[in-house]
């Protein structure tokens, strides 16, 4: 199959080889310059208020609006309150991205669990499982997150519980198709037969065989999670000022679009690069982690 | 066969009423239940507050609750609007329109355009054409929408003024053009994310098709210049069905938004 594809391809397409060693870099390089993007915007946020003169909830009324690179030392620019941007946008990172880390690490959890036991089990406790996750799935995540949002006051955790509420599904299902072929495999029967306890065939045997597609769905999880974070308080249920975050930066700035239309467009696109960031490392990492795909 | 379908339809139904029950239970907990609005009024007291909760029936246990609600449902009494008492039906009809045009004008654009990038990536796999497909493809996924739709109003609409900010159509003004006009904004915004995920279904499912040997032997045989006609059927039908659930995601969350962001039919 793969040599008659090969052939087929060579007469189409006589540079294949050489495209082929393009296409791995160019793959590798979004995912490097996924990576990297993730970086910078994590050390920025992390280090960046120590480094930088202004704080992000000093309030300035001479220097309102005041535009990027032409007020001086604020080269984003100032907010409607004359607080500076760069600063605000660098607490508000701290936020967005925190947010997103952990909303990732709570629903992978979950969803490895519920995916694990599912797949392992199968029968009675598999099907409801699975038909509850699908069950979930059907809500919009938006609808979900909105009416969850309406129970709690809003704070880092309570956003970040509601938003992991809403992305364990994937994760749950990816594992489940995992762990349901892996358990009739030789390996796992034999493990059984030696009397090893279910728990240890499914924590110790199944799953670490399971762990690249969890990897990848958990790297994309980080991604969902940071828009989901913007949606919510981009509609203002979600993080509430005056503690910023690039969703609620958003809200407000939506009223200065054709003054100050630099309120909205930088918090907008700092979420885009970090989102696409983390999506091209994903990707990366699928086509790295998956033997059967040929780069494609 | 039939008896798949009919597997397939019952598991299904069950969960269509699991949704219910679960939409149900979010609408009932959330906090002071369907009576919270009512509170909000000035000079609310207790009792108006009783009266109110069990001329609504909203003092009986939920599970009687629940099924009073689920039989009206099936029978199609949807009963009236909370906040200004008329039919739920109604209302529900009146914005279904605008909406459902929306979503088909949208979904029109993405998949011709999705078609379009997604083929023509696969047959001159490796191109310029097809990187860049994948990386604008990656990225539309990666933009909040309603930013986007922020600055597709910024570029359009502010600056080079080509585009109405808002609204279905200018009042005084009930033309086709008009509404079309008002129409391209919200549907191109829409469209964005759908193009994005329909081209990489289209490229991957003809990617899979491109190869084969018949489609070779066609190749072979000289068929002439773009070979998807011959490709296309084979494997589309399974194809089309598979986006599914990314669809529904999509128009849900997107309608929302383009309610919110260009008081589309509110």
């Amino acid at each position: 199959m793969t040599e008659a594809t090969d052939i087929a391809a060579t007469v189409a397409r006589p540079s294949r080889a050489r495209s082929r060693a393009l296409a791995r870099f160019v793959r590798h390089r979004l995912a490097l310059f996924g990576l990297a993007a993730i970086v910078v915007l994590v050390l920025l946020c992390a280090a960046g208020p120590y480094l930088w003169p202004y704080n992000d909830l000093r309030i300035n009324m001479r220097q309102r609006f005041a535009e990027p690179l032409l007020a001086g030392l604020h080269v984003f620019g100032t907010d409607e309150l004359g607080r500076d941007m760069l600063a605000r946008l660098m607490m508000a990172g701290r936020v967005s991205l925190t947010v997103g880390f952990a909303a990732m690490a709570i629903s992978t959890l979950v969803g490895i669990l519920v995916g694990t036991l599912a797949g392992y089990f199968g029968g009675m406790i598999g099907t409801a499982l699975m038909r509850f996750v699908d069950a979930v799935l059907c809500f919009p995540s938006i609808f979900l997150l909105l009416a969850l949002a309406a129970f709690v006051q809003p704070t880092l955790l309570s956003i970040t519980l509601v938003i992991a509420a809403t992305a364990w599904m994937e994760v749950a299902r990816v594992v489940e198709a995992q762990i349901r072929s892996l358990r009739e495999r030789d390996f796992a029967l034999a493990s059984e037969a030696l009397g090893a306890s279910d728990a240890h065939i499914m924590f110790r045997e199944l799953l670490p065989n399971a762990i690249a597609p969890i990897v990848v769905a958990s790297t994309l999880n980080v991604a969902r999670a940071i828009l989901l974070e913007a949606y919510v308080s981009y509609l203002g249920y979600g993080i509430q000022p005056p503690v910023p975050s690039w969703g609620n930066m958003l809200n407000n700035a939506q009223e200065y679009l054709v003054t100050a239309p630099w309120l909205a467009l930088l918090p907008g696109l700092l979420i885009t690069l970090a989102v696409t960031g983390f999506n091209f490392v994903g990707d990366g990492l699928r086509d790295a982690l998956d033997p059967r795909l040929d780069i494609s | 066969m039939s008896r798949f379908l009919f597997h397939r339809l019952a598991q299904y139904l069950v969960l269509l009423w699991l949704v219910s029950v679960i939409g149900f239970a979010v609408l009932h907990l959330a906090p002071g239940g369907p009576l919270a609005q009512f509170t909000l009024i000035p000079g609310m007291t207790a009792e108006q507050l009783q009266v109110i909760a069990h001329q609504m029936g909203l003092d009986r246990p939920l599970p009687v609750q629940y099924w009073e609600w689920f039989r009206r449902m099936m029978v199609g009494e949807w009963g009236r609007s909370y906040r200004d008492s008329q039919p739920v039906l109604y209302v529900i009809g009146a914005h279904l329109w605008p909406t459902l045009e929306l979503m088909l004008s949208s979904s029109v654009v993405a998949v011709l355009l999705g078609t379009w990038v997604g083929v023509l990536g696969a047959i001159r796999r490796y191109s310029v054409f097809d990187y860049l497909a994948t990386i604008g493809a990656m990225v539309a996924l990666s933009i909040p929408t309603f930013w986007f739709g922020l600055v597709f109003i910024y570029i359009f609409s502010v600056k080079l003024a080509w585009l109405p900010p808002g609204n279905l159509y200018t009042i005084g003004d009930g033309s086709f053009l008009d509404y079309a006009r008002h129409l391209i904004a919200p549907c191109l915004v829409l469209a964005l994310v759908t193009i994005a995920i329909w081209s990489r279904y289209m490229r991957a499912s003809m990617l899979e098709v491109v190869n084969q040997d018949y489609v070779r032997t066609a190749r072979a045989k000289g068929v002439p210049g773009c070979n998807c006609p011959r490709c296309c059927p084979a494997r589309w039908s399974p194809k089309l069905c598979s986006p599914g659930r990314a669809w529904a995601a999509c128009f849900s969350i997107q309608s929302a938004i383009a309610t919110i962001r260009w008081s589309w039919g509110s």
